[in-house]
């Protein structure tokens, strides 16, 4: 038989060892002997405050009354551990970089260090928590009751001691909760005793709940098997268990590990370390599957084997009471006070931290007057503030449990609660993700949900006892039924919390998202906006980038020792003056100073009124937009810029190798171009020299005959003509390159043109007895072509053979034929021939063969011929043979391309 | 050059795995999938429905230790960085 008295020993010598553990880890936190302490396993464990005594126990009940269900409020946060990378580390980095002390604190901070905001999800929290506590304290005072009437104490003691050992619990955690989470205002709102003391309870509830679960299922139920073939029929409501209310469960219970304030607290304030996400990510899941494996089969069994009507929310208890294990069900009875306590110790830290910082600051700040602060004052005024908020809190929910304690309006009060900090979610995610946020969309998002969860969901499930009556409930506001709160706008047939979560969310997700676009943001917005969504990029030292304030050192000082304590504030000034260089005295009053001396604040007293206060002592605020904006887009474009500049040095890359190309192409030009000038003046030099010595005899000398002169006249003359020629050839040359002659196109019989250019030459060849062959004569081909130019290149081919001749029966032959679509003529002779390193060479400019005459053009016959060729989209090459002589081939095109 | 790529790719496709997860864990743990499993037949007596529940649960919580022990060895010389900030 357990003994009341038992219990309450064995309560008070647990709480007593939590003391111990929660003061050696405080004190060996402070003397810097913490490391084995500050693992991710604690971390993880404590975390662990998320499963209440509304898990220990109410998993049970809500398992035997509606199945898996239950499962949902364990899979959420599953979810969104394992996606700890993007949105967990994100929230724990900014809590440290801006010295985040609460979700209250973050939401203020982030937009635009908003006291208002502050205000809001303070009172959010506190409406949401208080019931929660209550239910925390009916858990605990129902497992006393239980065991106590097992004890033998009948009903009416039981109920009359339930609400005194509520009360001395209270009293307990209160005192526990003051020592040990308000002990002294740390710079960075962590509590390493507390967050210890719960882990501990972290693990004496998973063994107590899995203890339990063994001994139902193998000793009790006889193993798996034989407890699910017992199921009694509809235990899993499978038929309509994965419906809308699945849904929305798991996302309600997702949403509440992110902004469930002491889930805030402990996963984000008390983080110690970013890495320990890491393996909280998969361990804190873990934790939770343990924590829900013995649920149902507990549930199932206790159906079973318990008699009818047994309150299923204590089968963790009752169960192991029926067997008679006494020990068994002390365990549980410990486990039960473990989750329950835990919960409040940190519920109330969290709570106590954002009343103090958002309500109780900021009136002491607009009431005090900044020069009349006197050392420490006002870290006391916080600490006391802080207590008082804790002994508030925890009455307020003795005060609820009291008042509401026999209805069974507690039991749900858990998804309610859930339901209602739900609507601090979009805010939240909207104000480390999108820039665009501002503080009005979040007033009014959050005030409107908020105002729409109590309405729908909050209010009724007091079923008149509390602001809204029975019949408002039933037929709503003045008989209006379009109102009515559990259907509104004649929403019908839902089940009350999906139609009260989908009201308030959807208003507060429209009007957050609907005003922030429509209105803008203030520059401190702004800037918080851009420090919060980069804190991957940028760091809190930015700050003071933006923000031109001016103060002297003395106010700062007096700001920071009101608040920090002599001491403290001493150190802190001292290391800054240090840090500036400064062998001694005060720090200058930089903005960086300024901008430091704030977030060191805020770590106390919450970035809102840090920013107030020092706002007080500093004037002439002013927020550099240019330079805010600048870092606002500073990440987009370094992601834009690094793509850019990959690609423009591929299109760099691609440019500069047509450049060395062309600069290949122009080298090559210019090598040419001052070749041809060269040869062009060596060829003109010549007849311009004897064209001077010539007339230089005829002006100089007297006695020159008539007939000398009559002989240097003509060669004057002659050279002169040369002159002429070669400079006609060099335009002609100049003008076929540049590939715009004036051509005159008509359609010709390429034999005639070939006929009439030989017979210009015919005289030429008599003279110089050199005999032309004609053969091969074709008929009846037209080309369409330039017949001026054709013959230009046949007799300056003619004249070459003839002008080389070297045999002594020299002769010609002229051959045409059709081959390949083309017309081809080609000039043989038995002159000298071209060697054949010159086959090619004889087509540049200025080169001749040896001539036997002496005589000879400029060398630009060739050059020219094969131009014109070219332009009419034909050819001339030099064809290699057997035997002395050279051999041309001309060929054009019949389908002429012009 | 080209290691440093590589090792950048997979700390990509590592940070890309992150948001997959719980949006697969999502998928496979709501209706209308879950409804695949939700089945009269028993498995060791045990409703099918059960052993799935908490054998996705299971493979969630392995995939994800994996996944972050993964990021934090590859995220590493970054981590170092910011601390060196500090």
């Amino acid at each position: 038989m357990l003994s009341a008295n038992l219990l309450l020993v064995v309560c008070l010598a647990y709480v007593l060892f939590l003391f111990v553990v929660a003061y050696t880890v405080d004190r060996r936190a402070r003397e810097g002997r913490s490391k084995w302490l500050q693992s991710p396993v604690i971390y993880t464990l404590s975390l662990s405050v998320y499963c209440t005594s509304w898990t220990f126990y109410g998993a049970v009940g809500s398992a035997a009354r509606n199945g898996l269900e239950f499962v949902t409020i364990y899979l959420g946060p599953t979810i969104v551990f394992i996606g700890w990378w993007w949105l967990l580390r994100k929230l724990v980095r900014i809590a440290r970089v801006h010295r985040i002390t609460s979700i209250a604190d973050l939401i203020s901070s982030r937009y635009g260090k908003s006291t208002a905001l502050g205000v809001i999800v303070t009172m959010i929290a506190v409406i949401g928590t208080t019931p929660y506590i209550a239910l925390q304290l009916k858990a605990l005072t129902s497992s006393f009751q239980v065991a106590g009437m097992a004890a033998g104490l009948d009903a009416e003691q039981g109920s009359l001691s339930s609400y005194a050992s509520g009360f001395w619990i209270a009293v307990g955690m209160a005192v526990f909760t003051i020592l040990f989470g308000t002990r002294n205002l740390d710079a960075n709102e962590r509590h390493h005793g507390v967050v210890a003391a719960i882990a501990v309870e972290a693990l004496v509830k998973l063994f107590a709940l899995i203890a339990v679960g063994l001994y139902v299922v193998f000793y009790i139920g006889g193993g798996p098997t034989e407890i699910f073939n017992n199921l009694p029929k509809n235990v899993l409501h499978e038929e309509n268990l994965f419906s809308l209310r699945w849904v929305a469960l798991t996302f309600l219970s997702a949403t509440a590990i992110i902004c469930l304030p002491r889930q805030f607290q402990i996963t984000v304030v008390e983080n110690v370390d970013e890495n320990h996400l890491a393996t909280a990510s998969w361990m804190f899941p873990l934790y939770l599957m343990l924590i829900s494996l013995f649920i149902l089969p507990i549930a199932v069994v206790g159906l079973t084997v318990l008699p009818a009507g047994s309150n299923p929310d204590m089968f963790v208890l009752t169960l192991p009471l029926s067997a008679n294990q006494d020990a068994l069900a002390l365990f549980a009875i410990i486990g039960g006070f473990s989750s329950a306590t835990s919960m409040v110790i940190v519920a109330c830290i969290a709570l106590s931290t954002m009343v103090s910082n958002h309500i109780i600051l900021p009136i002491a700040i607009s009431l005090s007057d900044s020069q009349s602060r006197t050392s420490g004052d006002l870290k006391n005024l916080m600490l006391v503030s802080r207590r008082v908020s804790i002994v508030a809190i925890l009455f307020l929910g003795f005060l609820y449990f009291r008042l509401s304690g026999s209805s069974n309006a507690l039991a749900s009060i858990g998804l309610i609660a859930f339901a209602g900090v739900a609507q601090i979610l979009p805010s939240l995610l909207g104000g480390i993700f999108w820039r665009s946020a501002t503080r009005i969309g979040a007033i009014t998002g959050l005030l409107t949900g908020f105002g729409l969860w109590a309405y729908t969901l909050y209010l009724p499930s007091f079923e008149g006892s509390l602001l809204m009556p029975l019949s408002v409930i039933e037929n709503g506001p003045w008989g209006i039924n379009l109102l009515r709160p559990e259907s509104l706008m004649g929403l019908t047939g839902m089940d009350p919390l999906i139609h009260a979560l989908f009201w308030s969310l959807t208003a507060n997700v429209f009007l957050f998202t609907g005003i922030s676009l429509f209105g803008s943001a203030r520059p401190l917005e702004q800037m918080q906006a851009a420090l919060f969504i980069n804190v991957f990029h940028t760091s809190a030292g930015d700050q003071h980038r933006f923000i031109q304030r001016s103060a002297t050192a003395e106010d700062l000082f007096v700001l920071a020792q009101s608040i920090l304590g002599a001491d403290e504030a001493r150190t802190l000034f001292n290391e800054i003056a240090h840090g500036q260089g400064l062998k001694s005295g005060m720090p200058a009053a930089t903005d960086a100073f300024i901008a430091r001396l704030e977030r060191e604040l805020a770590g106390s007293v919450g970035a809102a009124s840090a920013h107030a206060m020092v706002s007080q002592v500093a004037s002439g605020e002013t927020i550099s937009l240019n330079e805010l904006m600048k870092i606002a887009d500073e990440t987009a474009q370094v992601m834009e810029y690094s793509q850019e500049v990959e690609q423009k040095s591929r299109q760099l890359e691609i440019t500069a190798g047509q450049l060395r190309e062309a600069n290949a192409r122009l080298k090559v030009l210019d090598a040419e171009k001052d070749d041809f000038l060269s040869q062009v003046s060596h060829e003109l030099r010549t007849p311009m020299t004897s064209i001077r010595s010539f007339s230089d005899i005829l002006i100089k000398s007297g006695d020159v005959t008539q007939a000398q002169a009559q002989r240097f006249l003509s060669i004057i003359n002659e050279e002169s003509l040369r002159l002429t020629r070669l400079l006609d050839e060099i335009l002609d040359l100049s003008i076929l390159e540049k590939g715009q002659p004036k051509w005159q196109l008509t359609t010709h019989d390429p034999e005639m043109v070939l006929n009439k250019a030989l017979d210009t030459q015919r005289g030429l060849a008599e003279q110089a007895s050199v005999e032309i062959i004609r053969s091969d004569i074709t008929t009846n081909v037209m080309i369409y072509t330039d017949a001026d130019r054709m013959s230009q290149v046949y007799i300056n081919l003619i004249s070459n053979a003839i002008k080389y001749k070297c045999s002594d029966s020299p002769w010609l032959k002229v051959t045409s034929s059709i081959n390949n679509n083309r017309f081809q003529v080609v000039i043989d002779d038995n002159g000298p021939g071209i060697p054949h390193q010159d086959k090619e060479r004889i087509f540049d400019k200025f080169t001749r063969g040896r001539s036997q005459s002496g005589n000879s053009g400029a060398g630009l016959g060739l050059t020219i011929s094969r131009q014109i060729m070219r332009n009419l989209g034909g050819d001339i090459e030099y064809m290699e043979r057997q035997g002395p002589g050279a051999s041309f081939r001309i060929s054009l095109p019949l389908d002429s391309p012009l | 050059m080209a290691n440093s790529r590589n090792d950048h790719n997979l700390q990509q496709r590592l940070r890309e795995g992150a948001l997959v997860l719980p949006v697969i864990g999502f998928f496979l743990l709501t209706p209308p999938f879950i409804n695949v499993f939700s089945i009269e037949s028993t498995l060791f007596g045990i409703p099918a429905i059960v052993i799935y529940i908490f054998v996705v649960w299971s493979g969630l919580i392995i995939v994800s230790r994996v996944l972050a022990n993964k990021l934090m060895s590859e995220s590493s010389p970054e981590h170092r960085e910011s601390e060196q900030e500090k």
